[in-house]
């Protein structure tokens, strides 16, 4: 029950120390006892009145000097800094009332700049720029053998030497997906989890909120059956029970305890590329003599901590050394390319940092061309009231005074503008986050954040500023007398030049944010229109995991798959069913090292990698995957028949060159594995991205290699939505303990995979849009004010008979002249601006000649139609009227 | 030079008599506020306290601090001789002016 800090803090800045201490511990008792009285509420808000009024009245009234104590003048009020601002706010908010069309479009356009760039800059500080939620998210690293131009995997007995002989980092954990299933009345759930090494939670600096973390015993092939699961699991699945820790549960249909449960704040890593949003962690439980543990054994993702004060630079030229050593003592399991390291939360934004990028620089330009809109605004009304200024300096009023007015005008409208900002930041943010790929999180949260909102404002304080005083500061330089004798012809005349050198600036921004747009879509299109080498059409897809004890076996999966597929091909409307390993689109990798007979490779990590999917029969058909040559699957291809694989076209051209694959002969994975050979070559599929060219693939058949987690593949004769629930129907009455996932059709998975590229296209368009207007408006207004200024010249010249497409010549050329300016400017920054976006486009030139003359074109509708009614207005000038007004 | 004081300053000087010798911030605004209906803030009331301080009216003395208070001593107020002529001279003054003219000024 103490007063709000920050009165509290104003107390002790506002005053001098001694009056400090009598102010604030008269305001503190009585504080005290308002609150017992009336409630904490009134006593705050009693409270913060008393602060500010106090500081107000020391501010305006400062005790008497000597001089004073001499002279004795006891009340005279002498008019303060403070007085003089409350006049000059109570003064400009009646004029500002007096003129409510200016005021509208001024709060209005700078709050629409505003809005955009709070929630933007929310939404990229979110997905960017942020920490790591972490106590130790500032050091963390992620580190692994590269992969393309991405750093990928690592085996477990190489981050094991890593972690005794790396001094840079002072933890490093591994990290790889786990998915269990959690049984249940409402049927079986598959959950999102990472299997973790022990110390993951003491690098990241987290402790369970409730029960324990792991120990470094349980991490360990026997003994890691023990889990922490999140906040959320635990309220939707465990009642929120709050002795839940050390009790156990059935995950996989086998008995794990749990140990702990996260705080509900922590947030779980997640990425582009390969974390889902894990409610349940478990000991990797891994040991050096494991199956899955040899250094070529590369499916673990490490992550460290950086020692103290220790440079990611240091980290990885210490990793490399340490690399090469380890490449000395097992020369066949690493190729010579050093490991990378990279700042954690660099990986995590992935590939859709530049875009952010350049999202922020563009939400920079729409608060930018905002700003201008309302700095032209003020000085086209500075010009009007430039005899009203003239005259009250005239009569005396000092130029401080005058400009002081002008500002405070600017200070009052951002302060409207920024708090209507504020609640279109926050509308916005809702929108985005309904739309925003899964590795934006809680974006609809961070409208909340009062650190975001308070830099909007100061962000809108600043702009209005800047452009507040630079008419305040033309308008009182003006020469008194001469704009008394002259009227405001000369003066209006400079304004409107600064005004038009504004104008061009907007018109090329805008043009470049529509160039930017455009180009986006092209991309967004031509992705849509890439063969992804399957027909997705027609098909749906349904997750299915298959494990615990009762999955062990591969024949007691082989069986529930053969009823399952009987079962779902005689669902009515289904036509075709198969199942698959994985499905290319899919966010999954399962590529496995390739040994073609005969071949000799200088060691294991230079065998290519190649992307496996094992699959029933039908797989080909239901996904119309072509046959190019050789023989698909059938169903003769059995455990007991000989071992056969189809490869892909690339796999084919790129393994076999000049070659027929046919017949040859391949092991998968390490050398002791079987010899497979090869039966047919089909098309292929893109895999991991639509604008990413096809990669190697191969096929086996699921009877000869069997999965435990399934994508179900129906082709269906009717809308695959339909088939959903009779599907399921079919699959709960095979087991029970089968979770049902990531249902969709193969249309939305095609969909999904280019939701980043649709989610900045949907940005850019939203700011190409609000800027086009703006600058329109803005064009529209300077325009505007050329006619009325030309009022008495456009008179003349019709009395002298000047036709009306004379009249329309001469309004429209100064605003060409502008528009052409910026279409200039424009022009050359998008081209520039074209390249920044280049990892997303597609097939698509930044300096795509169709897309700027589109954009280009849409500059100068914009600008015809801000021409519109400033023409019909010199149109209906009448001489005599005009002339006679001045 | 004769003082004179101004109307709120007859207020806070009315207000330190009677709560004299303790009388001191929050009490002298809390009667002031009951009595006369005026609310001032904490800060306007010190300033005018300590002008009249300067003006060798009031007088003023710290007290111990308190935990109620956040740590923060108590400055009490007492009027000095000065202070008592000045507001007896106002006091008068206004009874002199107010003679046969009250029961106008009285609230129906």
């Amino acid at each position: 029950m103490t007063p709000p800090r920050l009165a509290r803090w104003l107390l002790e800045r506002g005053l001098d120390a001694a009056s400090a201490e009598s102010i604030s511990g008269d305001l503190a008792e009585e504080f005290a006892a308002r609150s017992r009285s009336q409630g904490l509420r009134s006593a705050r808000w009693w409270y913060w009145r008393q602060a500010i009024a106090s500081v107000a009245a020391r501010r305006a009234r400062r005790p008497l000097s000597a001089a004073d104590r001499r002279l004795a003048i006891p009340h005279e009020r002498r008019p303060g800094f403070l007085d003089g601002f409350r006049h000059d706010i109570r003064f400009t908010i009646r004029t500002l009332a007096h003129a409510p069309a200016f005021t509208a479009a001024a709060v209005l356009t700078l709050a629409i700049g505003m809005g955009a760039a709070t929630s933007i800059a929310t939404a990229a500080h979110r997905a960017l720029l942020r920490q790591l939620p972490y106590p130790y998210g500032d050091r963390l690293v992620f580190a692994g053998h590269p992969d393309g131009n991405r750093i990928g995997n690592v085996g477990y007995a190489t981050v094991v030497d890593w972690r005794t002989r790396l001094r840079t980092l002072d933890e490093l954990a591994i990290i790889r997906g786990w998915q269990p299933t959690l049984a249940g009345e409402d049927g079986a759930e598959r959950l999102s989890g990472l299997k973790v090494t022990w110390n993951y939670f003491r690098m990241l600096g987290v402790q369970p909120a409730l029960g324990r973390d792991f120990t470094e015993a349980e991490d360990h092939p026997d003994r890691w059956r023990v889990v922490l699961i999140s906040d959320g699991l635990w309220r939707r699945r465990f009642g929120a029970r709050p002795d839940i820790a050390g009790t156990f549960a059935e995950f996989n249909n086998r008995r794990y305890q749990i140990i702990g449960v996260l705080p509900a704040s922590f947030e779980p890593l997640i990425s582009e590329h390969f974390y889902t949003r894990a409610e349940i962690w478990a000991p990797l439980g891994y040991a050096l003599n494991g199956d899955s543990s040899c250094r070529s054994c590369q499916h673990l993702k490490a992550i460290g901590r950086l020692a103290p004060g220790v440079t990611i630079d240091r980290a990885a030229a210490e990793l490399a050394v340490v690399h090469a050593g380890l490449k000395r003592e097992h020369p066949n399991d690493y190729t010579d390319e050093p490991p990378g390291v990279d700042r954690l939360d660099r990986e995590i934004v992935g590939s859709i940092r530049r875009p952010l990028e350049v999202l922020m620089g563009a939400v920079a330009f729409v608060l930018l061309v905002a700003a201008a809109n309302v700095a032209g605004l003020i000085l086209a009304r500075a010009t009007d009231r430039e005899r009203e200024i003239a005259l009250r300096a005239a009569l005396g009023a000092s130029r401080r005074r005058l400009v002081r007015q002008l500002f405070t005008e600017s200070l009052v409208i951002a302060a409207a503008a920024a708090a209507l900002g504020t609640i279109f930041a926050r509308v916005a943010l809702g929108f985005l986050a309904t739309r925003a790929p899964v590795t934006v999180p809680r974006l609809d949260q961070a409208a909340t954040d009062p650190m975001i909102v308070a830099i909007g404002i100061v962000a809108a304080l600043v702009a209005l500023m800047g452009f507040g005083l630079l008419p305040a500061w033309t308008a009182s330089r003006s020469d008194l007398q001469v704009v008394l004798r002259e009227g405001r012809q000369s003066a209006a005349r400079r304004a409107i030049r600064a005004r038009e050198a504004l104008m061009a600036g907007e018109l090329a921004v805008a043009l470049v944010l529509v160039a930017a747009a455009g180009l986006m879509y092209r991309t967004v299109d031509r992705l849509l229109h890439v063969d992804p080498g399957f027909n997705p059409r027609g098909v749906l897809s349904i997750g299915l995991s298959l494990v615990g004890p009762r999955w062990a076996e591969d024949s007691a999966v082989r069986m529930f798959q053969d009823e399952l597929l009987d079962r779902v091909t005689h669902v009515p409307g289904v036509t075709r069913a198969a199942l698959a390993g994985q499905i290319p689109l899919g966010n999954n990798y399962d590529r496995w090292g390739f040994r073609i007979e005969g071949r000799v490779l200088q060691s294991e990590a230079d065998f290519p990698s190649v992307e496996r999917y094992s699959v029933t029969p039908d797989y080909f058909s239901v996904m119309s995957i072509p046959l190019k040559n050789g023989r698909l699957f059938t169903g003769a291809d059995r455990t007991d028949g000989p071992l056969v694989m189809v490869v892909g076209e690339t796999t084919a051209k790129t393994l076999w060159p000049g070659e027929n694959p046919i017949g040859s002969r391949v092991k998968i994975g390490d050398s002791s594995g079987p010899w497979r050979t090869v039966v047919g070559v089909v098309g292929d599929v893109r895999h991991y991205d639509l604008g990413q060219p096809p990669t190697t693939q191969f096929y086996l058949p699921q009877a000869q290699r069997t999965d435990s987690f399934l994508v179900l593949v129906v082709r269906g004769a009717v809308a695959p939505a339909t088939l959903v629930s009779p599907i399921r129907r079919e699959i709960a009455a095979l087991a029970t303990d089968v979770p049902v996932f990531d249902v969709a059709t193969l249309d939305d998975v095609v969909g999904r995979s280019v939701a980043t590229r649709r989610f900045l296209l949907l940005l850019l368009t939203v700011f190409a849009i609000a800027t086009l207007v703006m600058a329109a408006i803005g064009l529209y207004g300077v325009v505007s004010q050329a006619v009325a200024g030309r009022r008495r010249e456009f008179g003349i010249r019709v009395a002298l008979g000047a036709s009306r497409a004379d009249i329309y010549a001469l309004v429209l050329r100064r605003g060409f002249q502008l528009v052409v300016i910026g279409a200039v400017v424009g022009l050359a920054a998008a081209a520039g601006l074209g390249r920044l976006l280049g990892s997303q486009l597609y097939e698509t030139r930044p300096s795509d000649p169709v897309t700027l003359a589109t954009a280009a074109a849409l500059l100068f509708a914009a600008a015809v139609a801000a021409h519109v009614v400033p023409l019909r207005r010199a149109m209906s000038i009448q001489p005599n009227l005009a002339l006679r007004n001045e | 030079m004769t003082d004179w004081l101004g109307e709120f300053e007859q207020l806070v000087l009315f207000a330190v008599v009677s709560l004299e010798p303790n009388g001191y911030g929050t009490t002298i605004r809390q009667m002031i506020e009951a009595r006369a209906g005026r609310v001032v803030s904490a800060g306007a009331l010190y300033t005018t306290l300590e002008r009249l301080e300067v003006r060798g009216l009031v007088a003023s003395t710290w007290g111990a601090p308190t935990p109620e208070r956040g740590g923060k001593r108590k400055r009490h107020y007492k009027l000095k001789p000065a202070g008592r002529e000045a507001l007896a001279r106002s006091w008068q003054a206004l009874k002199a002016m107010a003679r046969g003219v009250t029961p106008r000024l009285e609230q129906p």
